[in-house]
């Protein structure tokens, strides 16, 4: 072991360390300094490609160690996805009947985001880089339109939010991360909440629903888009898997299963719309 | 050596999901360096390798940094005040270190994000986190300590004045 430093020395260093990390930790937990965020983004962007060969080149190990560790799910995985293509050759032949119905279930369900506002499709380059958050990495960033705020969804519905976004990549904080809330409504926007993440292995829940009000399982809950909200309108989020009222709570329980396959992110689309201030 | 730990924990370990998580290389840079540099290095090397992971992460920027900088000093400190010569050669005390101590970290980490409010403690999977994290992190540490050992003597002979 190398000799140690003086004692005033290591004070020193220790002091002057520790005080830049908690400047950098305020000044970014206080809504993001612009000097901290520059960094991450023209970061990202300069090793993006780097990042991208070590990917390329260290992938097929990554895959060998997962699947040594899931083999089991894998051949489960596999079985559902036979069974799941053979359901969809099945399909092809009502495809044009389901269609129709298609377009009849997103009139029903007032989802004027899909022709209304326009859309970038990205593709997922990261997912769930750290343990304490629900995040996605996407392709597409300022210079395709992407900023702060925009709504991401993917064929079932919310995907999430765009919360930090660089010249050629943004961050997308999932529905199920621990920070996201999102308010919701049933379609006749009757019921107005607010839905809670709980991290990636968790279901979502809503918040503030009454005992007396009806919640039935199954029900589908959208983005309540209400003035000054943070998502438009109309973006399924969820559906109700479990509503009960605890004895003597006020409130109900409501357990939510995401819209969205966020277990299947390659791609997503970027709603460019921006919440109002 | 930092930044390749950094890329290969972004680009290949993050993907490595295991009960939901993944193992998190990076402190076992800091902690490696305080028992073999002592205070000072685990410090700096824990200030360095949380600044450039915290490039990457959706959380706060710095706290990886702060976390990393607290282990590689308090490992350090320790191994200095009990005088303990760490042979890079016999990986064990390494891999007990990388375990207990990245266990501390994500605690650590986890009890900064719920009092700045970043991310609330029930929305983080506890009991696959502290398992897998200091398992991997530990089995990791055989690979690191004789790296780090490398790159701490080569660092030492760069800056000798002969």
């Amino acid at each position: 072991m190398a000799p140690g430093p003086r004692p005033r020395r290591l004070a020193l260093t220790l002091s002057v360390l520790l005080a830049l990390s908690i400047t950098l930790v305020t000044l970014s937990a206080r809504g993001g300094s612009s000097v901290t965020s520059g960094f991450s983004n023209v970061t990202r962007d300069v090793t993006k490609p780097f990042a991208s060969g070590i990917n390329a080149v260290l992938a097929p190990l990554g895959r060998f160690f997962v699947g040594a560790f899931r083999y089991g799910a894998v051949n489960d995985e596999n079985a559902r996805l036979q069974a799941a293509l053979g359901r969809v050759k099945q399909d092809q032949a009502s495809r044009g009947f389901r269609d129709q119905q298609l377009r009849e279930l997103m009139a029903l369900s007032h989802l004027p985001f899909l022709s209304a506002l326009p859309t970038v499709v990205a593709q997922t380059t990261m997912i769930d880089v750290s343990n304490f958050a629900s995040t996605i990495t996407i392709d597409k960033g300022r210079s395709q339109g992407v900023t702060v705020g925009m709504p991401v969804v993917a064929s079932g519905g919310l995907v999430g939010q765009v919360i930090e976004a660089s010249r050629s990549s943004s961050i997308v904080r999932l529905v199920t991360d621990g920070s996201s809330r999102v308010g919701v409504a049933t379609p006749k926007g009757k019921l107005i909440s607010l839905v809670v993440g709980h991290g990636a292995t968790k279901k979502l829940t809503v918040d503030g629903i009454p005992s007396t009000s009806s919640v039935l399982k199954d029900q589908r809950l959208f983005t309540s888009g209400l003035e000054g909200g943070i998502f438009p309108r109309g973006i399924p989020v969820g559906t109700v898997e479990q509503a009960s009222s605890p004895t003597g709570s006020l409130n109900q329980t409501i357990l939510l299963r995401p819209s969205a396959d966020l277990s299947h992110l390659t791609y997503v689309d970027v709603v460019l719309w921006e919440p109002t201030p | 050596m930092i930044s390749l730990v950094t890329l290969l924990q972004i680009a290949l370990v993050a993907k490595w999901r295991i009960f939901g998580v993944h193992p998190e290389f990076t402190y076992c840079l800091p902690i490696a360096a305080g028992l073999l540099g002592g205070a000072q290095s685990g410090a700096l090397v824990g200030f360095a390798s949380g600044f450039a992971i915290d490039l990457y992460l959706p959380t706060p920027f710095g706290l990886t940094a702060l976390v990393a900088t607290l282990m590689g000093g308090l490992v350090g400190l320790l191994i200095d005040r009990e005088r303990v010569a760490v042979d890079a050669s016999v990986p064990i005390l390494g891999s007990i270190f990388a375990a207990s101590f990245s266990f501390l970290a994500l605690l650590s980490f986890a009890l900064i994000s719920a009092i700045i409010g970043t991310t609330p403690l029930s929305g983080i999977s506890w009991l696959p986190l502290l398992l897998v994290v200091p398992f991997f992190n530990a089995l990791a540490m055989l690979a690191i300590q004789p790296l780090m050992a490398w790159s701490l003597a080569i660092e030492t002979r760069a800056s000798a004045p002969w």
